[in-house]
Formats: C-alpha cells, sequence, structure tokens
C-alpha cells in the first residue's frame, strides 16, 4: 500500500503526535510517578462528597492503540449489557422460581412441565397427584408449526394386584399435519418428497408389572381412529392428490382400528439418564385389526436391544440393533402410515421422518459419548439401516442408507434434559432439539 | 533508529521505503518497547494513597453469579481480544505490571492486605489462632435462629448465641462428615496469615436442642417464596443434617464481620463509590498474587460473590476493608462433596476444554481424570498429582489473575513458601478432623504442593531476595541476598551458582564475575572514586545485576539492584530492586 497525497497529512499528523508524545514520555513519567497514580488529584477528594474516579493504568500511546478495538466493543458491550440486563432481571426476581412456583402445587399434587419435540412442537404437561398414591391425572397439549398439534388425557399410575401392576388409561389426539412421504421401499427418491396430515384419535388402556428388578411387561390395548387429510406444507405436493387408495393402501378417512400390544423390557442400565453400563432390551409384538371392515389388518414384531460398553473414564460405546417386521393376515392389507420406517431420530439420524417405509426395517446404530463438561456429553453416531418387503428375502448391503453426525446431551442431576444432534445422511444434514420430550 | 525518525520527520518522505500503516505500527512498536525498556534511572514507585482514610457509607451491592459469569466467560474475552494494547504488551512479553507496589516489589498495608508471615514468620500460636478474638459461639446457651437456608445441598443458619453475637453456621453435607467445615477452617487460618482478611471461622459441635426459631424468621423455600419458619422447618433442616452419636452436631461457625456489608468486590476496576478505590483491582498485586494462593489451597471458587466489603470504623476513621469469604470450596471440597476431577484445571463451563475435547473426541484422558480418588471422605479430593500452579483454571476467568505477572507469581509464591511445615500442621489442626491419618495426609499434600508452587516460580524468577548492605571489616561495603529456593530446601546452596556485574552510568566496573555460590557481592571501593561515589544519586545510582544459576544451567534473568549514598554519605543504601 503506498501512501497518497490525500492520506499523507494525516499520516504525518499521527507520526508527528506519536513523536511528541514519545518524546514527551519521560518528563510525563518524572511528573507523575510510576504508579501512575497522582497523589493531588487523591486529596481532591471531600469526605463528605462521593467522587467516581477511575485511574488507568494505560499510557497514552496504550489509549491510541486500543482505540479502534474499544470503539468495536462498544456495541458488542451494549448488546451483552441488555443480555445480561435479561439474566439479571430473571435472577433478581426469581423469575423461574416464582414461575415454576406458579406451574407447581405447595404440596406438590399437581405441576405443569414445558416441553418441546420438533416433530409436535412446543407444549406443556399438566399433572396432578390423586390423594397420596402415585397414581396422577395427566393432561399435555402440544402445537407447533401448521397447525400440528396433541393432546392427551392420561390417567396414570392405577395400581393393580396389591401393587404388582399398574395401569395406565388414555385418550389421545393429534393431529401432525405435514407428515412426508416418499413412496415405499428402499429405492424411494428424496426429490418425490409429498406430505399428508395425519389426524388420529386413540383410546388406550395398558397395564404394566415388573417381574423383577430388570425385567417388567407391558400390555396395551387401543381402539383408535385415523384419518388421512391433505398436508399442510405448501412447499411440497400433498400426497392425498397423488396417490389413493388403491395405489397407497390406507390414504383414507375415518379408518377405525384395534391395536394390541405386548411388550417385555429388559432394563439392566446403571443410571436411566447418564448410563454408563448395562443395557436395554424389548421385545414388542403388536397386532392390529380393522373394526368395521376386513381391509386392514397385520400383526408387527419389533426387537430392540441397546448395549453400553464402557471404555474409559466415562467414555461410553452405545451398539444398539433394531429389528421391526410387519406382515399382513388373512390376506389383509397395512396401511401406509404403520409400515415400519426409517428416518427420524429414533432411527437413522440425517434422514427426515418417513424418508424410508416398507413392511421390514432393520437398523444398527454404534455411538460413541465422552464427557465435555460437568452436565454435558457429547457422542458421535454411525446409523445404519434399510426397509424391504421381507427383509430376510431381499437385504442388500446395496440398498443400506447411512447416517453419521455429532449431538449434545444436557443433563439436570444425571437427568437427560435436553439433546441436540445433527445429522448427515446422502439426502444432508438435519438437525434435531428435543426438550423434556413427551410426544 | 535515527534514520527512522529523520525520514518520518522528513516533510519530503513519501513512505518509499514502506507503507504509511506499516510504518505507523512500527513506531507504535517503537513506543512500546521504549515505554518498557530498561533504564539505568530508578524511579521508585510512589506510595499508593492511603486507602484507610475516612469515607461515607457507600451503597450495598449485589453482584449476580450467573451474569459475572457471563462476563467473565464471554464479555471479558471479547473485550481482552480486541484491547489491542494488551494483545501488543503480550505479544511483546511487556505486560502492565501492578501498580500497588514499593521499590522492592512488595506491597504496602492496605485495606485489601496486611503483611504477616511472608514478612515476619508468625509463631504456632498466630497461625492457629488466625483472624479469630474469641472461642466461637457460646455452646452452652441457646442459639436463637435469625435466618435459614434450606435450599440447595448443604442448609445453614444465621443465629444469634446467648452473649448476643452472630455467626453464619454451615454444616457438611451429607455422607462427608468435616469435609466442608474442615477444608474452611483450616484455609481461613492459611489465607489470613497469607495477608488477606477474613471472617472469625470457628469449628463448634453444638446441641441441637438449643436451636431455638426467632420470631419472623423469613425462609425461602424451594420455589423461591419467602414465608415465616416455623420448628416444623428447623426439623426437616436437621434432618439433612449429620447428627453425631452423642445427638450433637459439628458445623462450621462463621463470625459476623464487624462493620456495615456492602456487597462483595469485583476483580477489576475500582468501586466508584468508594472513593478510597483508586488502584483498579486487577492491577492490585495482592489480587494478582492471590491466584497462586488460591491455587495452593485449591480455591476454585474464587468469584466476586466470595468476597465481602465491610464499611467499618477503626479509630475515627471509617472506610470499606475488603476480605476473602467462603472457603468450603476449598482443599478437597467443593461445599456439597468432594471435588470434582476437573477443578482447577477447567473453569465450570469452559469453552476451551469443551472444544478441545469435541475436537478429540474425548480420546485424550486428561492426567486429571485418571488420578481421581477421595481417600478420605473428611478431606475430599485433594491431591498433588497434575497440579500446576501456574495452569490452574477457577471457576471463571478472573481478570486480577489473567494480569498476573511473573513479578506477581513469584511474590504470590513467597506467600506460599513462607508456610513451614509446622505452620501447616498448626492450620490443619484447626480443621479438628477426627481420623488422624486424614490430617496427616492433608498436611502432606498442602506441603507437596506448596513446594511445587515453589519449584515452579522460584525456576521461572530470579529467586533471590531479602537484600541488605552490610559493611565489612575492610570499611567496604557488601551486598548480601537470600536464594529463596536455597532457604526453602528446594535447591542446594553448593548447586547454586551467582554472577554478577556492577554498573555506574555508562562504566561498568565488574562485569559477570562469578561468586562460586557464595550471597555475599563485594561492592567496589568507593573510597577510593570519591568522584562517582558523590555523583550517584536516584536518577544516577549504582547497579548491581546479580543473576543466578542451577546445576550449571542457564543463567536466569538478572534482577537488578539500585545503590545511592545515603544520608550520611559514608555508606550505600538499597534505592530498590527491578527484576
Amino acid at each position: 500500500m503506498k501512501l497518497s497525497s490525500k492520506k499523507a497529512p494525516i499520516f504525518y499528523l499521527l507520526s508527528s503526535l506519536l513523536i511528541s508524545l514519545l518524546l514527551l514520555k519521560p518528563a510525563s513519567a518524572q511528573t507523575k510517578t510510576a504508579t501512575g497514580i497522582s497523589r493531588p488529584e487523591y486529596h481532591k477528594i471531600n469526605e463528605q462528597q462521593v467522587v467516581s474516579q477511575q485511574f488507568s493504568q494505560r499510557e497514552l500511546w496504550e489509549h491510541i492503540v486500543s482505540f479502534p478495538g474499544d470503539l468495536l466493543f462498544v456495541p458488542i458491550r451494549i448488546f451483552f449489557f441488555g443480555v445480561k440486563q435479561t439474566i439479571q432481571f430473571a435472577d433478581e426476581s426469581n423469575l423461574f422460581k416464582k414461575l415454576n412456583d406458579l406451574l407447581t402445587a405447595d404440596d406438590g399434587s399437581w405441576a405443569i412441565m414445558p416441553s418441546y419435540s420438533s416433530r409436535t412442537g412446543g407444549g406443556l404437561d399438566y399433572f396432578h397427584f390423586v390423594s397420596d398414591t402415585l397414581t396422577r391425572l395427566t393432561f399435555s397439549v402440544s402445537a407447533g408449526l401448521r397447525r400440528r398439534q396433541g393432546y392427551r388425557l392420561g390417567y396414570e399410575g392405577v395400581t393393580l394386584f396389591e401393587g404388582r401392576a399398574a395401569a395406565e388409561f388414555e385418550v389421545r389426539y393429534r393431529l401432525y399435519s405435514d407428515e412426508r412421504f416418499y413412496g415405499i421401499g428402499p429405492d424411494s427418491n428424496f426429490d418425490n418428497e409429498t406430505n399428508y396430515a395425519h389426524e388420529q384419535v386413540s383410546v388406550s388402556a395398558s397395564v404394566s408389572s415388573k417381574l423383577d428388578e430388570n425385567i417388567s411387561f407391558n400390555g396395551e390395548a387401543v381402539v383408535e381412529r385415523n384419518n388421512i387429510l391433505g398436508g399442510r406444507n405448501s412447499a411440497t405436493p400433498s400426497t392425498t392428490t397423488i396417490y389413493r387408495d388403491t395405489g397407497l393402501p390406507g390414504m383414507v378417512t375415518g379408518l377405525k382400528f384395534t391395536r394390541l400390544n405386548l411388550e417385555i423390557i429388559h432394563d439392566y442400565r446403571n443410571n436411566r439418564g447418564r448410563t454408563t453400563n448395562g443395557g436395554i432390551n424389548r421385545v414388542r409384538l403388536g397386532i392390529v385389526n380393522e373394526i368395521d371392515g376386513d381391509k386392514f389388518g397385520f400383526w408387527q414384531i419389533s426387537l430392540d436391544t441397546r448395549k453400553y460398553f464402557h471404555l474409559f473414564y466415562n467414555r461410553v460405546l452405545v451398539v444398539r440393533a433394531h429389528g421391526t417386521f410387519t406382515e399382513p393376515f388373512l390376506n389383509r392389507s397395512i396401511p401406509f402410515y404403520y409400515l415400519s420406517d426409517l428416518g427420524h431420530q429414533e432411527t437413522i439420524r440425517g434422514f427426515r421422518r418417513g424418508r424410508f417405509r416398507d413392511r421390514d426395517m432393520a437398523f444398527a446404530s454404534v455411538e460413541y459419548r465422552f464427557p465435555v463438561a460437568p452436565a454435558l456429553d457429547s457422542f458421535i453416531f454411525l446409523d445404519a439401516g434399510q426397509v424391504a418387503k421381507n427383509l430376510v428375502k431381499d437385504f442388500s448391503t446395496a440398498d443400506l442408507q447411512y447416517g453419521y453426525g455429532w449431538g449434545v446431551n444436557i443433563f439436570s442431576e444425571n437427568r437427560l434434559a435436553a439433546q441436540f444432534v445433527i445429522g448427515k445422511s446422502t439426502d444432508g444434514f438435519r438437525v434435531y432439539f428435543n426438550f423434556n420430550k413427551v410426544f | 533508529m535515527q534514520s527512522f525518525r529523520s525520514n518520518i520527520l522528513n516533510p519530503h518522505y513519501s513512505g518509499a521505503s514502506g507503507s504509511g500503516l506499516v510504518n505507523l505500527m512500527a513506531l507504535l512498536m517503537f513506543c512500546l518497547l521504549l515505554s518498557c525498556s530498561g533504564s539505568n534511572q530508578f524511579i521508585a514507585p510512589q506510595p499508593p494513597p492511603d486507602d484507610m482514610q475516612n469515607i461515607p457509607l457507600p451503597q450495598e451491592r449485589e453482584i449476580y453469579i450467573i451474569t459475572d459469569g457471563f462476563d467473565k466467560q464471554i464479555v471479558d474475552k471479547i473485550g481482552g481480544l480486541l484491547d489491542f494494547s494488551y494483545q501488543l504488551r503480550k505479544l511483546f512479553g511487556k505486560p502492565r505490571e501492578a501498580a500497588n507496589v514499593d521499590a522492592f516489589d512488595e506491597v504496602y498495608n492496605s485495606s485489601w492486605f496486611t503483611n504477616r508471615n511472608a514478612t515476619k514468620e508468625m509463631s504456632i500460636e498466630e497461625i492457629a489462632r488466625g483472624a479469630d478474638t474469641g472461642a466461637g459461639p457460646d455452646v452452652s446457651g441457646t442459639w436463637l435462629i435469625v435466618s435459614a437456608k434450606n435450599q440447595g445441598v448443604t442448609p445453614g443458619f444465621v443465629i444469634v448465641d446467648s452473649r448476643g453475637v452472630g455467626y453464619v453456621i454451615k454444616f457438611d453435607p451429607p455422607g462427608y462428615p468435616e469435609l466442608a467445615s474442615g477444608a474452611e477452617a483450616v484455609s481461613t487460618k492459611l489465607f489470613y496469615a497469607a495477608g488477606y482478611f477474613t471472617a472469625e471461622n470457628y469449628i463448634t459441635v453444638f446441641d441441637p436442642k438449643n436451636l431455638v426459631v426467632g420470631e419472623d424468621v423469613e425462609i425461602t423455600d424451594e420455589r423461591g417464596r419467602e414465608r415465616y419458619m416455623t420448628e416444623e422447618d428447623l426439623q426437616v433442616i436437621l434432618q439433612r443434617i449429620q447428627i453425631g452419636e452423642d445427638g450433637k452436631i459439628r458445623a462450621l461457625a462463621s463470625k459476623f464481620i464487624v462493620g456495615e456489608g456492602i456487597g462483595p468486590f469485583r476483580y477489576k476496576k475500582t468501586r466508584k463509590d468508594d472513593p478510597n478505590d483508586l488502584i483498579p483491582h486487577e492491577d492490585r498485586r495482592e489480587l494478582r498474587g492471590l491466584r497462586v494462593m488460591a491455587s495452593w489451597l485449591n480455591h476454585f471458587d474464587t468469584k466476586a460473590n466470595n468476597s465481602y466489603d465491610a464499611w467499618v470504623t477503626e479509630g475515627n476513621v471509617s472506610f470499606v476493608k475488603h476480605y476473602l469469604l467462603d472457603f468450603g470450596s476449598t482443599l478437597g471440597s467443593i461445599s456439597r462433596g468432594p471435588m470434582p476431577y476437573h477443578v482447577g484445571h477447567e473453569n465450570w463451563v469452559d469453552p476451551t476444554a469443551i472444544f478441545r475435547k469435541n475436537l478429540t473426541l474425548g480420546l485424550l484422558v486428561d492426567d486429571y481424570e485418571k488420578f481421581y480418588e477421595v481417600k478420605y471422605p473428611s478431606i475430599g479430593f485433594f491431591t498433588p498429582v497434575s497440579f500446576h500452579p501456574q495452569k490452574y483454571k477457577f471457576i471463571f476467568p478472573n481478570p486480577a489473575f489473567n494480569n498476573m505477572t511473573d513479578r506477581d507469581g513469584f511474590w504470590g509464591a513467597k506467600l506460599v513458601m513462607s508456610f513451614t511445615d509446622e505452620q501447616i500442621e498448626a492450620a490443619v489442626r484447626q480443621g479438628h478432623y477426627s481420623n488422624p491419618d486424614a490430617a496427616a495426609y492433608l498436611v502432606s499434600v498442602l506441603k507437596e504442593r506448596r513446594d511445587i508452587v515453589g519449584r515452579y516460580w522460584y525456576g521461572r524468577v530470579n529467586p533471590i531476595d531479602n537484600f541488605e548492605v552490610i559493611p565489612e571489616s575492610s570499611g567496604r561495603q557488601s551486598i548480601k541476598f537470600e536464594n529463596l529456593a536455597v532457604k526453602n530446601r528446594l535447591a542446594g546452596a553448593q548447586s547454586s551458582n551467582y554472577r554478577y556485574s556492577i554498573r555506574f552510568g555508562d562504566r561498568e566496573l565488574v562485569t559477570n564475575r562469578e561468586t562460586g555460590g557464595e550471597t555475599v557481592i563485594p561492592l567496589p571501593d568507593f573510597q577510593n572514586n570519591s568522584g562517582m561515589y558523590r555523583a550517584a544519586d536516584a536518577e544516577n545510582p549504582i547497579i548491581v545485576s546479580i543473576q543466578t544459576q542451577r546445576n550449571g544451567g542457564k543463567w536466569s534473568k538478572a534482577v537488578k539492584v539500585f545503590l545511592q549514598p545515603g544520608i550520611n554519605g559514608n555508606s550505600l543504601t538499597l534505592l530498590g530492586i527491578k527484576r
């Protein structure tokens, strides 16, 4: 950079100023004292008069050099001042404690908890304990973009057989307004994305019992009504305009089903929140039958095993294998939304929910977790899996789909409070965030 | 340099030899180097103004821990990056030195600090007594509860004993008897002996039956609501406290500090409504050097909220006195349990550590993760393993600690090294540990960590100190000094060597002469150089530069000792030193 004639005078001015300062420096040091504090100024202080004073240790050249940085820092400081004031207000006014107070009963008989899930959006869960038992009435509401909504009324923790079993009753309404559909089979194309709204009302009763310390049994009976409606995401075509019931079983409204689910869980994790050892195995059998017709009926078996290996110093390897197999019975069909699917946070991370659908699904996952702060674990993962009409016959490594990525678990007193995940797949990046999720 | 100056001053200069910007930067560099460059002139630092002058009562203030942490972790870091002069100084290794030091690099007594053990060795009794003026609360009478803390892991009370004296009563965490109370009692003694102002903290054992809930005692419940405390609340609190087999409770009683509490002090800038507070806190030697003491004692929790300013009246003068408080999170205790493994190695939320661990996928296991072991519940996790006095990290980055220079560190190390084995044992006895093995373990860790501090700082900074001009029988004079590393048995006298140069004005009277381990340097015969002798003064002093060598290794940086004729004119006196 050559000094232009316009800039030269400024440069000379600055240079001269600096040189003057340089030459004057010893003299000023003599008069000022080595510590930079001059007594006369101090003695001006009247003890009755509070004087605001700042004795900067910066020398003049430092003020000059720091001036641009100081200038840059002004808006940053103002911004952070605002942030701090907000935090301070929340802290000073006990906002969170008072909010918590507002949302919980004095005797702990009821509470309202906020929740968030990327599928259904944000919401509130209300719990009301009945008498002094663990029986509670729950009501959850959540809402998200494009009129996604969920309501759930539950009566939980009803003890049976002198406490050897617990029952739960539930009425639920859900509207997933922009569920994605890409086709059926492992070859479904990302570009063929459509969307539909799935409205479901269900009534269920379930019983759970602990068979021993680690093994529990759950049984659930559900009656439900399903409506498939036009998708509310205008960015992609509605599935209902492209597919008909003949081409895509279940693409109708008013389909009623009974569902019976039986599940055995073997849970031997050392800690339910920040697990470092042990594992959890689940076997689930579901039978679904149409109520007012004989078009739909199927059974579904799901096997899920997750094992936590403590490697070293709280580094944990989590290995998971999962398979779901769906078969129609009596030559009936399977509604497309009950097919096994891959592509949500619980399966291959990096794909969108419902990215791959077919009767059978299998996937495996390897996740490596490591602590990065007292209440923070990071993890990296590799998920792989595929869907097929008959996985035993049609399994092909060429159809395997992969997802990998990184995430963070945030704990509150060893309980998972929030999770943030970035997954990458052939479809691109997906970000997931959950906080106290229920739905 | 002359040609550079003349180029700049030349009106026909067109910047042909480089850009204007580059030259400007070069000029600024020159300013920096010149302003920091060594000079033969000795400017004695003037004593800072007396900060114990009468002032009106400043306003009480609070510092919010979350915003304070936010400031330290984010705002200050950005500010530091944009402070170009600070960055330049860092780049050139010319940090700004502390503002309140004397000619011998020591601090003046003030409302912040009183020179104690490092200046004059305290007796065992003095160490044991510390700041205490009595024997603690009267356990024979009733204790009136005037406020209570029932939240958190460890509850606490504020009581007034039968003598009418107020105390804050703190308890040990469940499952760890003696942990927090012991740590606080021991650390209080050591911080006080080092020179800081502390509260009077007593280990006390009391009968809970003597507790009486006062009238209108407000209690904040877990939902943040204030209400009056009841007898039932007291019983709930007592259920969370470990009661001994004799039905009594051990606790730490912290006596109310005399004066009007006006909130904590910050580790940066000054308190605007305290006219005595003129030196930016980050430039105070005792606060910078506190980093060394705090690292020794694992005082991780050195946040502003663990300090206390009191407007006190001594004689007819009222001023603000600055205290360090709450040592429950020191040694092996973090108040609610043993110290976690990362304490001292990472800030509470440490973006650098989080980034590093993510980058390495947690595969690099830090040493401090490997050696986590709680040997004694009453001691918690306190170890000399992987302790590094310079790399020690605190709950938040601390502006005063960040400004610590080698000179500050050396001063802090002198505080730490001033504690003898016997003094450490005396301080640990004040923890009243029931298990002698636990107490012995604590003593051994404190000694080891003390020596680590000494080895580090006395290796980093030329450890000679305590200079004296002594007369020789020949009528000439010598300079005598101590090697603190040798004094503290961290280095052998035989393996230490010194060399010195003596300069007066432009004349080098002695050049690089080795003493062979002697700590006495004979000065030239000034009686035969009376002209030179008479010419010497503060602006033109006699300078003796002394370097140290250990085990035949590298020579250290020189400590310059400045001399001038004394008032009587016959002998030389010390003007000061420059490290």
